[in-house]
């Protein structure tokens, strides 16, 4: 084969492995970046709605993720559980402005309770009309629902709606009543409202410090 | 038969025949083989890549798009053999980018005028006409073919005319050539493209989908806005070309109009539907909505662009608009359009009517063109307005 030939192939070999590297490393990255892009302008829409939720989700994602990874998640499952975190309340959207900023909720009437309650099932059927992250429709769904669900005939809300909900809920509490309480809900809802596993994770990330919003 | 099928039914009913005559005619090809040095290979492959590309990127420099100085740099240096290779190639990877999606009329436009312009440039190359002047008879003989049968799109088209030309030269290329290996070794780069560029476009999409679920929450919130933001979306667009904004531009100005009101998903919805008029207060609140929807698309890398456009479209000309109260042209011309349609729309109702709003009774959308115009100077601008008024009646006549 002549040098000319040699020099050639190993010319468009460079390209096509360029290529190979953009497809396989350049373009998931890319794409990632732009998908979490559009799920963060989606949780700053409902952080402008309800402002009383303003910077909540960045703390919870944070927990979430150190969770996360102490439950032993790889990078994928941690950044999908982000996501899933930056979605869990897309579903507010349909819920009346007023009802969530005109009153604190202690003193909603049970029918404002069920409509704020709907958020999550309204959140999961919006996702689900997107394939590129319908794959969260679950969580989001389910994303407070106790870990046990007897109505439902026992079954259990999927791992990373179980991790969203107790860190969401403790997170809110800290914030609004304090971290004593918030860590005193925890305990007293492992096993029944929240995972043991997960609520025994934050509970440590609590007690170092590292929880604490 | 729909419009788009008759002028393709002409062509082929009328080049085949012309085609098949032709083959019957034909003589023996020309011994001719293409050069391969070092440019050979990096051009054609740079024109496949940018034929390919060009399209995901939108980026075009008229009907040649970016491919076209490859290409040009193919014919000159190498020879119409590599140009045209170079260009079928480019065509498949296009057309993998563009999700496989088929015109018919095209592609049987295109295959009759390949047939001719094959037998036709071997014809003519068998006779000892050089290759480069039987690829510009070709090009001559197609285009006059398709200002004679085909339909005005493609008459004035000149891709339309050099693909089934260059096709037709690269297969009698290829026949003479004797360079299928090379061919091969060619084929990995332009299949990679095709199949990265297949990639890109389903990752495209998916993110589009995503965006698109922006403009789904706000019609969950705001259910009366879906059918408006559609409309002010498509006249805005039309408007921009109107106005001499290049068709990409063009294009994200309907982007941006889709998502001009996504603010309001941050309003409170009893006092955007309040009939009558609202207090200094509730106007302030409505006033947000603008730069709400800024906010939000900010987080977008690809749409902080339009994120300008859409806080300031309710600036006017004059100075009192709102939020920044920026006059002339430190409004963005794009978002000067989105000002007019959203008015336009809002003022008619959705041009019938059949979607007032609760605070105001809709206007014939002749009277909404009269009150714009009197308004154009204060509220809107001039030469928008002007714009806005031609491609109404072209989207009338449409």
């Amino acid at each position: 084969m002549s040098e000319q030939a040699v020099f050639w192939i190993a010319l468009i070999g460079a390209f096509s492995v360029g290529l190979l590297y953009y497809r396989f490393v350049m373009l998931p990255w890319a794409t990632d970046a732009r998908l979490q892009g559009a799920v963060r302008a989606f949780g700053r829409a409902v952080e402008l709605r309800f402002p009383n939720h303003s910077g909540l989700t960045e703390v919870v994602a944070r927990l979430a993720r150190r969770v996360a990874l102490r439950l032993g998640y790889g990078p994928r499952k941690v950044r999908d559980l982000d996501m899933s975190v930056r979605l869990r309340d897309i579903g507010l959207c349909a819920i009346p402005y007023r009802l969530v900023n005109r009153r604190p909720w202690p003193e909603w009437t049970l029918s404002e309770t069920a409509t704020y309650d709907c958020h999550a099932e309204v959140g999961g059927a919006i996702l689900e009309t997107i394939p590129a992250i319908s794959s969260h429709a679950d969580t989001v769904r389910s994303h407070h629902a106790p870990f046990v669900m007897p109505e439902s005939g026992g079954r259990l809300p999927t791992f990373d709606a179980r991790i969203v909900k107790a860190c969401a809920e403790f997170v809110w509490f800290a914030r609004h009543k304090g971290i004593d309480e918030a860590i005193d809900q925890l305990e007293q809802g492992a096993g029944t409202v929240y995972d043991p596993r997960v609520a025994r994770e934050v509970l440590r990330l609590a007690r170092t410090g590292e929880a604490i919003p | 038969m729909s419009a788009m099928r008759r002028p393709a039914a002409r062509t082929a009913a009328l080049l085949i025949p012309i085609v098949c005559l032709m083959a019957l005619l034909a003589p023996a090809p020309l011994p001719w083989s293409p050069p391969i040095d070092a440019v050979a290979l990096l051009l054609p492959i740079l024109a496949v890549a940018a034929s390919a590309w060009s399209d995901y990127l939108r980026i075009s420099l008229g009907p040649w798009r970016l491919a076209a100085p490859f290409l040009g740099g193919c014919f000159v240096l190498l020879g119409p053999f590599w140009a045209i290779g170079a260009l079928v190639a480019g065509r498949i990877c296009g057309w993998w980018v563009r999700g496989g999606r088929i015109s018919w009329f095209s592609e049987t436009y295109d295959l009759a005028a390949f047939g001719f312009g094959l037998i036709v440039s071997l014809g003519m190359m068998s006779i000892g006409v050089s290759s480069g002047a039987a690829f510009g008879v070709v090009l001559v003989l197609v285009w006059r073919a398709s200002h004679l049968f085909a339909a005005r799109k493609v008459a004035g088209s000149i891709p339309a005319v050099f693909v089934p030309a260059g096709l037709a030269m690269a297969v009698g290329g290829l026949i003479e050539a004797g360079a299928i290996g090379w061919s091969i070794v060619a084929a990995v780069p332009t299949a990679l493209i095709g199949w990265t560029a297949r990639e890109q476009t389903t990752a495209d999409a998916k993110v589009q989908q995503t965006l698109q679920a922006l403009a789904l929450m706000l019609q969950r919130a705001h259910p009366y806005t879906h059918a408006h933001i559609e409309r002010v979306a498509r006249i805005a667009e039309r408007t921009a070309l109107h106005l001499g904004l290049a068709p990409d531009r063009a294009k994200m100005v309907h982007e941006a109009a889709r998502l001009h009101d996504v603010g309001k998903i941050a309003v409170d919805e009893q006092i955007l539907d309040k009939p009558g008029k609202l207090t200094p207060d509730e106007y302030a609140h409505v006033k947000l909505h603008a730069p709400f929807g800024a906010a939000i698309l900010e987080e977008i890398e690809e749409l902080r662009s339009i994120s300008e456009w859409i806080r300031f479209h309710h600036e006017r000309p004059d100075g009192t608009g709102y939020p920044k109260g920026l006059s002339g042209d430190q409004i963005p011309i794009e978002a000067k359009i989105i000002a007019v349609a959203d008015a336009f729309d809002a003022m008619t109702g959705g041009y019938d009517g059949g979607e007032k709003r609760p605070y105001r009774d809709p206007i014939s959308p002749q009277l909404a063109l009269v009150e714009m115009e009197r308004c154009a100077g204060t509220q809107f601008d001039p030469d928008v307005v002007s714009a806005f008024r031609e491609a109404l009646m072209e989207e009338s006549k449409s």
